[in-house]
């Protein structure tokens, strides 16, 4: 290598550093930058005019005036309504989440484990929905749930039941539109990590005289842990903010943090009240996981 | 790897297989495939006639051609972030890691509509830089950039989430093992790492893919519904159903279906041609 270039070498950064400092330009660009505006327009007021919120900070006089209004989180802290939606969020995420690990997990295990042609087409089939338009399928959803809809036509038409399901505009329909919606979300991970398992070690577990539960229980469960951990976070995170479905399919009484939101921004035109239920849902799913993280990287060095 | 025969062991006994069979295909076809083939009797509900009629529609097309303008930008770009951060995440050790981590789920634990309103508040007329871009011209909000962006905030986490434990339960043993055999750093990755994780970065890649053109909630607020221009298929499929023209909603809707139904026939088809004529070349080097 001649002098000029190992010189030059020098001030090329290192690949390295190039892939560890990429996603962080990234993501401060994109995401950190605008969502610490939304953290400053959160602690401004409402005002009428151009922009609709009160600065923070103004020279006056020589001398810097500082408003922070904590109102809208003191507000948050006191009205009920906004602690009940949150918890509601919460409920709803983690019990669609639960349902879809319950569903999700028994697909994604039998197309691991069935031969690899079958493997292919089934992953295709639980592909095949994204190619329409999301919403265009919870309006099918709409067509098949509501009250003279498909499922009430079948069911009436077997006898099953007498009058037809209440199901539209109800919490259920909000379930079974988010478990709809978010299975592949967890299929998908879940399969990744089952159909590289060693089967070898399954084999082993059998030859020392386990049960096929226990074998389960003890060998499957744990090895497909991050399989299990990655796709529940890419349905719960999610499904916590989702907005079309519980306002298509929910009724009035569904409360989601979503709709919350929206309703700020476009009905009051309340961009710090919005930001700051904004900011407080980051915090309750950020902190959490973040704790999470730290226990679990603790745990690997071990 | 190669397949070792499968021993009687390692398959579950009839009941269980048959089972979870029933189950899985039960669930396959009721739950994910029965509203894609209501969408499907819905868009032909009035015979074929109208629904081609509604896949001639100019405004459709439009909708259409952004989605796709849109996920082709996002994609790529999240799948280069994603595949970064989940290196320098699995592979190194390095200060402020958690933080990296926490961050990349941001966009995820923000609202869609969080999403949109960020770039609104930033770029929009009454945004942070809004007069800026004015004054020089320059359209994101309520234009294809806008879009683009609450595309590319609400699919960031998706490639990075899937990897990240792909990457960790593989550890670095094998890519040391390559570096220390005289392996260029590019060399490992492309020879050792992503034989590895191809197909979690498949998969992270179809799921970013199908929340960018799915997109509503981001992609509605920063988009300014103007038909034919801003209208993403999402957004144009509301318009349509909302005027009770559920035949054009759901006709557009099937549009990239049935594209995709074509494009897997095409991908069939090239892939039997070139075994077939991989098979003739061998049979002719054979040959002569």
């Amino acid at each position: 290598m001649t002098p000029l270039s190992s010189r030059l070498q020098r001030y090329i950064p290192s690949g390295r550093s190039l892939v560890i400092g990429g996603p962080y330009l990234w993501l401060a660009l994109f995401f950190l930058v605008p969502f610490l505006l939304v953290v400053k327009i959160s602690f401004a007021e409402q005002q009428l005019g151009v922009p609709p919120y009160t600065e923070l900070a103004q020279l006056q006089d020589g001398m810097v005036h500082i408003n922070l209004q904590l109102g809208h989180y003191t507000f948050l802290l006191s009205d009920s309504l906004y602690f009940a939606t949150y918890l509601s969020s919460l409920q709803m995420a983690a019990v669609s989440t639960l349902l879809c690990l319950l569903i999700g997990y028994p697909m994604a295990y039998y197309i691991a484990r069935s031969n690899p042609a079958t493997r292919n087409m089934l992953m295709m089939a639980v592909m095949l929905p994204f190619w329409t338009s999301f919403l265009i399928r919870v309006y099918a959803w709409i067509g098949i749930l509501k009250n003279n809809g498909l499922l009430n036509q079948f069911l009436m038409w077997a006898h099953l039941v007498r009058t037809p399901l209440e199901l539209y505009h109800t919490n259920t329909a909000v379930y079974i539109g988010m478990v709809y919606s978010y299975l592949p979300f967890l299929v998908m991970p879940l399969y990744a990590h089952l159909v590289k398992m060693d089967l070898s070690l399954l084999e082993a577990a059998y030859d020392l005289g386990a049960r096929p539960w226990k074998v389960f229980c003890q060998i499957t469960l744990p090895l497909s842990r991050n399989g299990i951990i990655a796709g529940c976070l890419l349905v719960f995170i999610p499904a916590v903010g989702e907005y079309v479905i519980p306002e298509l399919l929910g009724g009035s009484d569904t409360l989601m943090i979503g709709r919350v939101m929206w309703d700020e921004f476009f009905n009051n035109a309340d961009w710090p009240m919005a930001s700051a239920v904004t900011c407080a849902m980051v915090l309750l799913l950020l902190v959490p996981m973040a704790l999470f993280q730290h226990y679990q990287a603790k745990e690997f060095e071990q | 790897m190669a397949q070792t025969p499968r021993s009687i062991a390692t398959t579950e006994s009839r009941p269980v297989r048959w089972a979870l069979t029933t189950l899985a295909l039960l669930f396959i076809a009721l739950f994910l495939l029965l509203p894609l083939v209501s969408v499907f009797t819905e868009a032909l509900r009035k015979g074929f006639g109208l629904y081609f009629e509604a896949l001639k529609e100019p405004d459709a097309w439009s909708a259409i051609k952004l989605t796709l303008i849109a996920a082709l930008i996002a994609v790529p770009l999240n799948l280069s972030f994603g595949l970064a951060a989940a290196w320098a995440i699995a592979k190194f050790d390095f200060k402020g890691k958690s933080i990296l981590i926490t961050l990349i789920d941001l966009p995820f634990s923000v609202s869609p509509v969080v999403a949109g309103l960020i770039y609104m508040l930033m770029f929009g007329t009454q945004g942070w830089i809004g007069p800026w871009l004015n004054d020089h011209d320059i359209k994101i909000v309520f234009a294809i950039p806008g879009i683009v962006l609450a595309t590319v905030f609400v699919t960031v986490p998706f490639v990075a989430r899937e990897l990240i434990p792909l990457m960790e339960a593989q550890g670095s043993e094998e890519e040391q093992a390559a570096l220390s055999l005289g392996a260029s750093g590019w060399q490992t990755f492309y020879r050792v790492t992503l034989p590895n994780i191809k197909w979690g970065l498949l998969y992270g890649v179809i799921l970013a893919n199908a929340r960018a053109m799915g997109e509503f909630g981001a992609v509605s607020v920063v988009s300014g519904h103007i038909r034919g221009q801003t209208n993403t298929i999402p957004l144009h499929v509301e318009i349509l159903y909302n005027e009770y023209n559920f035949v054009g909603a759901f006709a557009c809707a099937s549009i990239l279906a049935l594209l995709a139904l074509v494009t897997l026939g095409v991908k069939s088809w090239v892939e039997w041609r070139t075994e077939q004529l991989a098979a003739r070349d061998r049979a002719n080097a054979v040959d002569g």
